[in-house]
């Protein structure tokens, strides 16, 4: 039931280090582990839109998950603006994602990472994914994220530290 | 010398040259093209009032408020210039609205995408040639003072306590502007009763001592104050969280989706909606968007689109047919979750289910402070010697009701 991606997410934030701070740091977040471990079921149903991958059923069980206080959303001034850090409360029962030794390690990595660096990096995956070509790839990020630009190579470089990470643990 | 305008709410309202000056541009009679409820004519046929009847309602609220405050304050502390300002900065206040209210907000945020007509309103108020030309009078740093009062950053906090609190001239003017205008009558409370026993006081409560804050007198004013606030809880029930307004405010939304997701660029006005989710359109271009524009839109897409989902929802929309039907949840997460299972799957394919429902939770609304719990910190009472929050006032009905008050639910909107 879909009712247990809440708890996959809870633990995954949990894993992360108690916190995410941000929806939009969530999406991509959520988006990258998706495509290389995937711990969801079903996935979460991510679009492209004009600022990158996006899921509306994300953003809407993330709603769900604070009516149920399975989350708790705390309000953060970080890069100047202010967004919600996704907390957990109390101590409740882990589903068994924290068994999962690459999840907590890939959240541990990515949890770490800036937002800008993790819209442009999951916008890599994205073309990837499509079976564009490294020209290709570039020229999209160019187009959708050129004012993003002083985060391009450090996102190739985490791309290469995501796929590191994944190799040792398997 | 002030021109007068006849208004139902407040009867006369005193315009002054300056005022009036901003009236007759083309951006402020723009809001005579958008209607301040959206879609709630579908429900309640009278709500046909414009965002232009209330922003001049809020002017004239805001100098009604400040004259009382005036006369029943000894610590009133606000010189003409910013009088004037704070009556500006509440004409100008929904200037970026854009049309049908927040259903075109909420479809760009449902896609991920950043419009807030906020922040359109400081765009207009700073670059608008016509707005700024005219503010610019007053002072080279007019229009960006205005904007801070708008968005509640004004230094001088009695300004911000006039035009956006939990008792301001907006919510003054909305509450009572909606009740008459849709006849549903909750919202209509003793204003004047209010007014003659509001003041600024000194806060003595111990998390905000030393405050200058705006008062209700408890033996006189506190039950009319309550009338107020049950007044919104029943206005929000009634009209602005109403089942039938808020499944209309749906279909438009996914109307606006579907154009956005589906790229439907031949019909008109797609480059609009496009720029619009964008961040790119123009003043210009911006300054066309009304609902008078919109609905035609509508009316050539219904004709011209070979979309079944998009036909459909405009059907619904123009027919007035009961498209959504509203299904409460419960309180049980797993209950929750089987009976959404279930709903999900009874659709044909992944296009029903992403436009033939629609979950709404508190954190979707668009309506500020919906839930009178939040509000109790931010009104004084004036009891005897005493400046204090209306929680600590134990005997108050509000306190009595605030668990009643401050509940959530999580609504359903599917197809019927």
């Amino acid at each position: 039931m879909e009712m247990k991606n809440i708890f996959v997410l809870r633990d995954m934030i949990r894993l992360g280090g108690g916190q995410i701070r941000g929806r939009k740091k969530m999406q991509k977040i959520v988006y990258i582990v998706q495509e290389f471990v995937n711990p969801f079921n079903p996935p979460f149903e991510y679009k492209w839109n004009y600022y990158g991958v996006y899921s509306e059923e994300l953003a809407g069980e993330v709603n769900i998950g604070e009516f149920f206080n399975i989350f708790k959303e705390t309000p953060v001034i970080e890069y100047n603006y202010q967004s919600y850090a996704i907390e957990i409360p109390g101590d409740a029962e882990m589903t068994g994602a924290e068994q999962n030794v690459l999840l907590g390690s890939l959240m541990a990595f990515l949890n770490d990472q800036e937002p800008r660096l993790l819209e442009v990096l999951s916008s890599i995956i994205f073309f990837e994914k499509k079976g564009l070509s490294e020209e290709e790839i570039n020229a999209q990020l160019l187009k959708f994220k050129g004012h993003l630009h002083e985060f391009f190579d450090d996102a190739y470089e985490a791309l290469e530290k995501i796929k590191e990470i994944l190799s040792k643990q398997s | 010398m002030a021109k007068i305008i006849r208004d139902p709410i407040h009867n006369i309202i005193e315009v002054e040259d300056d005022a009036l000056a901003l009236i007759d541009t083309v951006a402020f009679q723009r809001l005579r093209r958008i209607r301040q409820l959206g879609v709630a004519w579908l429900v309640y046929p009278a709500a046909e009032h414009s965002r232009l009847t209330h922003s001049l309602g809020v002017y004239g609220m805001s100098k009604r408020i400040m004259r009382n405050l005036e006369k029943n304050s000894t610590i009133f502390k606000l010189d003409k210039k910013e009088k004037n300002l704070v009556a500006l900065a509440g004409l100008l206040h929904d200037i970026g609205h854009a049309p049908f209210s927040h259903a075109f907000e909420t479809a760009i945020k449902n896609l991920g995408g950043n419009f807030k007509h906020e922040e359109m309103s400081v765009n207009i108020i700073q670059e608008c040639n016509e707005i700024s030309f005219i503010l610019k009078k007053h002072g080279e740093d007019f229009p960006e003072k205005i904007c801070q009062v708008i968005n509640n950053r004004y230094s001088n906090p009695h300004v911000a306590s006039i035009v956006s609190s939990q008792f301001d001239a907006d919510r003054i003017d909305y509450l009572l502007r909606d009740s008459y205008m849709t006849g549903a009558n909750y919202g209509r409370f003793d204003i004047d009763w209010l007014l003659k026993n509001i003041s600024i006081e000194v806060s003595t409560f111990r998390h905000s001592e030393g405050e200058t804050v705006v008062s209700v007198d408890s033996k006189k004013g506190l039950n009319v104050l309550e009338q107020y606030l049950l007044g919104r809880h029943f206005m929000y029930a009634h009209v602005y969280y109403h089942k039938a307004i808020r499944g209309f405010e749906v279909v438009v939304t996914n109307i606006i989706k579907r154009m956005l997701e589906k790229e439907h660029k031949k019909l008109i006005g797609y480059n609009y909606i496009k720029d619009l989710y964008s961040g790119n359109i123009s003043m210009g271009a911006y300054l066309k968007l009304d609902d008078f524009a919109v609905l035609t839109w509508f009316r050539d897409w219904y004709e011209k689109t070979k979309d079944p989902i998009l036909k459909e929802l405009l059907y619904h929309l123009f027919t007035r047919k009961p498209y959504y039907k509203a299904i409460y949840p419960t309180d049980n997460l797993i209950e929750y979750s089987k009976r959404k299972e279930d709903i999900m799957n009874s659709f044909k394919n992944k296009d029903e289910r992403e436009y033939y429902f629609q979950e709404d939770s508190p954190k979707n609304t668009t309506y500020k402070n919906l839930y009178i719990g939040e509000l109790l910190n931010e009104i004084y009472i004036l009891r005897d010697e005493e400046v204090i929050p209306l929680s600590a006032i134990r005997e108050s009905i509000i306190n009595e009701a605030k668990d009643v008050l401050k509940k959530e639910e999580i609504v359903w909107y599917i197809k019927a």
